[in-house]
């Protein structure tokens, strides 16, 4: 007994001291409310029928403002009477009851709204009960779910400014209407995709931070690369047995290049089902229509992974399941309301399982997705071409393989027995599945080499390698895997030097997955692989030449990967180089990620000709420099030309350009009456730099008010025989070899 | 010799029952013209349909239904199918009909035993049954 409140003791502490356990209670008390409005709310696909505007509240007690969550529930009984019987009626007949199924999560709104959240879940029966009449759209609903979820956002925008809601001035401004975040279980996970597009088409008056989809369906709806997505499902899950919601993470990674993207999470649940996630689907928590989905697909329930009838089986509990549930959707909907920062590595599969959810390491599968501002893409496997050529433009090889091939691009799937094996076949039109690359072996030390291209050699500026595989189980008329798996990843920078690491060291993506049911399990899930790059820093990463996947470990096997990148993880930056990482440091949470998308980087050096204000450019650094900064220009620039766009330059504070001697970059005011302009009783340098002069009368290259040093510098026209001078000085001028100037 | 025979025959007994038992199978009970320009069919079964996720396919010739509405009702369970007129006239008599739970085709499932996705149809599409 002593030992166990020992044990109890050091558990709790443990989580107290981290503070980083986000499945266990949080420190708000909480008040639960309800509504109910009335059957008045008609989505515009109806034509007759009316649906319920109902919801189940929980309120953290405080003065808030408070974040906000919606949850809606998926399609489930709506009816039941004393015998147990059910029906998808709406409202229920004489005799019946109704099912609660918006009830289902109030163990999420408890935990949710002691942790400083409004938690809100929705009731949906009456979308449930079009089923079967003439009110039943083709969508299967998820436009009239997306309409609902919005009727329910616009009344408690009103409670939050007018006390005359069913709640008097209980919520009056105690909503914090900016940071929203959607959470959606089964075809209410689908509803509430479908609810971010369209609070998107309407121009988005309400600003939806994430959307948490729970074993969501993805039958008709596209996913939107500009959310912020979590994607959560059980491998025992037999009602979508296909985990077809897995479309929803994978196709909105590359649907915004440049700028403008989420980041994209998924979570599998080893041993979990679909709707043990509500407790009003669970049998023992309500009398009628719960059951056990696996069921579905295994009527016997004795499949030897999910058949919980098999002695063997490894299900896992509808407590279990939900405390998972409650962790992780804490962690999202903490770190995309910008409450906390101490979930990231939970959300990037870097952080161990939480002990809350009592499960292990092994039984939560997690792959992250971060934006395009944080990821240099090496190999996307999204083009036929991706085994010549990867996406830096950087030579693909290998050597040895037995099979090394393109799938999923052009294709239904890449050779599964059915499109149910592919859990990655995109459902909108059959004709696409996610990208990727099967790569079979047959013999130790073959392997698959990505070049890196000299232009993106230095990867020092990111944090982790990342990539995706999966383990081939199902495919027709070829060997599939019977081991788990495991191979080394070797970098190699241009002075020959390799650096290597085995994968299963850092992942759990190549064990061998279970259960022998047809046509569903064994399951074939690509998998997130991620691997610091300190690991591989024995070699010069400023100077990286290729990746190169060594098949080293085992005799034979059949993978496929489906995306290779380089990442920036914030949390692992240190730009300031003081030895605190970002997550802790105030100046490195606006972290210095070089891209062109972020002006958030002030780095003080050039990295791009462009002449308009985008990051890296001279324009931007220029603007965001302090007095005394100096601004360096890459050595790379060579013999660029920045040909000023958006404006010509005006400098307002003390300042050195500083041109490296092996260059010959031009900075040209063409556009402009003068190129440069130097503001009264400011220090300015400029050394190694050439200057095109503008097409003003008098100083068209530059005119100074302030107290200005060249150096090695000439100032050459862009237009010929025009009058007057190329530097007009009105303040302190000082020349140190002034290469060239034509009129001065 | 006899014993054998019996203990045989004692053995397919009771896989026909099990079969029977655990095997979930439909036949159309009812054709309805209603007046709103629908026709609704109605499939009564052995085991309570399920409500979830999916929808039910009805497969009549290979025409694909989906709008459906399921009451379990102790022994009896049922399902019916909203069709409009003009989908219904279109049928031809006396197919084959194809009832899962799910997206696929049932080509693309195993026809097992364990597996409630898809169901055995007992009868074939009678237009006759259809009433007012």
């Amino acid at each position: 007994m002593k030992n166990s409140f020992e044990f109890l003791f050091l558990f709790l502490f443990c989580n107290v001291m981290l503070g980083q356990d986000p499945g266990l209670p949080g420190s708000y008390s909480y008040q639960k409310l309800e509504y109910n409005l009335g059957n008045y709310f008609q989505p515009t696909d109806y034509n007759y029928r009316f649906v319920e505007v109902k919801g189940s509240v929980h309120r953290p007690i405080g003065n808030g403002p408070f974040p906000i969550i919606f949850i809606m529930h998926g399609r489930h009984a709506t009816c039941y009477n004393s015998n147990g019987n059910t029906n998808i009626d709406f409202p229920c007949n004489n005799g019946y009851n109704e099912i609660p199924n918006y009830a289902g999560y109030d163990y999420l709104g408890e935990h949710l709204a002691s942790h400083g959240f409004i938690t809100i879940s929705i009731s949906a029966n009456g979308i449930i009960g079009a089923s079967g009449t003439s009110d039943y759209p083709a969508d299967r609903n998820a436009k009239a779910r997306a309409e609902l979820v919005q009727h329910h956002l616009d009344l408690w925008n009103t409670w939050n400014t007018q006390s005359n809601g069913p709640f008097g001035s209980t919520f009056l401004n105690k909503i914090d209407m900016s940071n929203i975040i959607t959470v959606g279980h089964s075809r209410g996970g689908e509803g509430m995709v479908r609810h971010y597009i369209y609070n998107k088409s309407l121009g988005s008056p309400y600003q939806i931070n994430g959307v948490f989809t729970v074993a969501p369906t993805a039958y008709t709806n596209p996913s939107d690369g500009a959310m912020n997505i979590a994607f959560m499902s059980g491998d025992c899950d037999g009602d979508v047995e296909d985990l077809m919601g897995l479309f929803y993470y994978d196709d909105a990674r590359y649907q915004y290049p440049n700028s403008g993207g989420g980041n994209g999470h998924c979570f599998i649940l080893n041993g979990a089902n679909h709707n043990y996630f509500n407790s009003t689907w669970t049998p023992g928590d309500f009398p009628a229509g719960a059951f056990d989905d696996w069921l579905i697909v295994d009527s016997n329930n004795n499949d030897a992974y999910c058949g919980v009838n098999n002695v063997d089986n490894e299900r896992i509990t509808a407590l279990q399941q939900r405390n998972v549930l409650k962790a992780y959707l804490n962690a999202f909907a903490k770190t995309y309301t910008n409450q906390s920062v101490d979930y990231l590595d939970l959300l990037h599969g870097l952080a161990s399982t939480p002990n809350s959810t009592l499960l292990n390491n092994n039984q939560i599968h997690t792959s992250f997705h971060p934006k395009a501002s944080f990821r240099m893409d090496i190999n996307q496997m999204e083009s036929i071409h991706c085994t010549y050529t990867n996406n830096l433009g950087g030579l693909v090889s290998n050597s040895g393989l037995n099979y090394f091939a393109a799938c999923g691009i052009n294709d239904n799937a890449c050779g599964f027995n059915t499109s149910n094996d592919d859990h990655h076949c995109q459902y909108l039109n059959g004709s696409h599945s996610l990208g990727r690359v099967r790569i079979d072996w047959n013999s130790i030390g073959v392997w698959y080499k990505n070049e890196i291209p000299f232009a993106n050699r230095n990867v020092i500026p990111f944090t982790h390698l990342l990539l995706r595989v999966g383990m081939n189980m199902n495919i027709a008329g070829v060997q599939t895997n019977t081991q788990n798996q495991n191979f080394t990843i070797a970098l190699q920078d241009r002075a020959q030097d390799i650096a290597t690491v085995l994968v299963n060291d850092f992942s759990n993506a190549l064990e061998l997955p279970k259960g022998s049911t047809p046509d569903i399990l064994p399951r074939s899930i690509n998998q997130m692989v991620i691997i610091p790059l300190q690991e591989f820093s024995i070699i010069d990463l400023s100077n990286l030449q290729n990746i190169q996947f060594i098949f080293d470990q085992t005799q034979q096997g059949s993978l496929n990967f489906s995306e290779i990148t380089f990442v920036s993880l914030p949390r692992y930056l240190d730009l300031d180089q003081d030895g605190i990482y970002a997550d802790a440091d105030p100046d490195d949470l606006n972290a210095c990620i070089p891209s062109i998308n972020n002006l958030n980087c002030c780095e003080g050096i050039v990295k791009n000709n462009s002449g308009n204000i985008i990051g890296g450019s001279l324009l931007h650094n220029i603007s965001c420099a302090s007095s005394g900064d100096t601004i360096l220009f890459d050595s790379q620039l060579g013999d660029a030309i920045i040909t000023l766009n958006e404006t010509n330059i005006s400098l307002t504070k003390d300042l050195t350009l500083l041109a490296p001697t092996s260059t010959s970059i031009k900075i040209s005011g063409k556009f402009f009456n003068t190129t440069i302009e130097i503001t009264a009783n400011h220090h300015i340098s400029i050394q190694g730099l050439i200057i095109e002069s503008g097409f003003n009368n008098q100083g068209r290259a530059i005119i100074n008010n302030g107290i200005l040093h060249l150096k090695n510098v000439s100032i050459v026209e862009y237009y010929n025989n025009l009058s007057g001078s190329q530097i007009a000085n009105y303040g302190e001028l000082y020349i140190d070899s002034l290469l060239s100037l034509k009129k001065y | 010799m006899y014993p054998h025979l019996r203990k045989l025959i004692l053995l397919m007994t009771l896989i026909v029952i099990s079969y029977t038992a655990f095997t979930q199978n439909a036949e159309i009970i009812k054709i309805q013209q209603l007046p709103s320009k629908y026709v609704r069919i109605t499939l009564e079964s052995n085991l309570a349909f399920i409500i979830g996720a999916r929808d039910y396919h009805l497969y009549i010739d290979e025409i694909l239904f989906t709008n459906s509405k399921i009451s379990n009702e102790g022994a009896k369970n049922y399902i019916q199918f909203l069709i409009s007129e003009e989908s219904y006239g279109a049928l031809p008599n006396s197919a084959e009909l194809r009832l899962t739970y799910g997206k696929s085709k049932p080509v693309e499932r195993s026809q097992s035993s364990s597996n409630r996705n898809v169901l055995s149809v007992n009868n074939l599409f009678d237009k006759s049954l259809k009433r007012n």
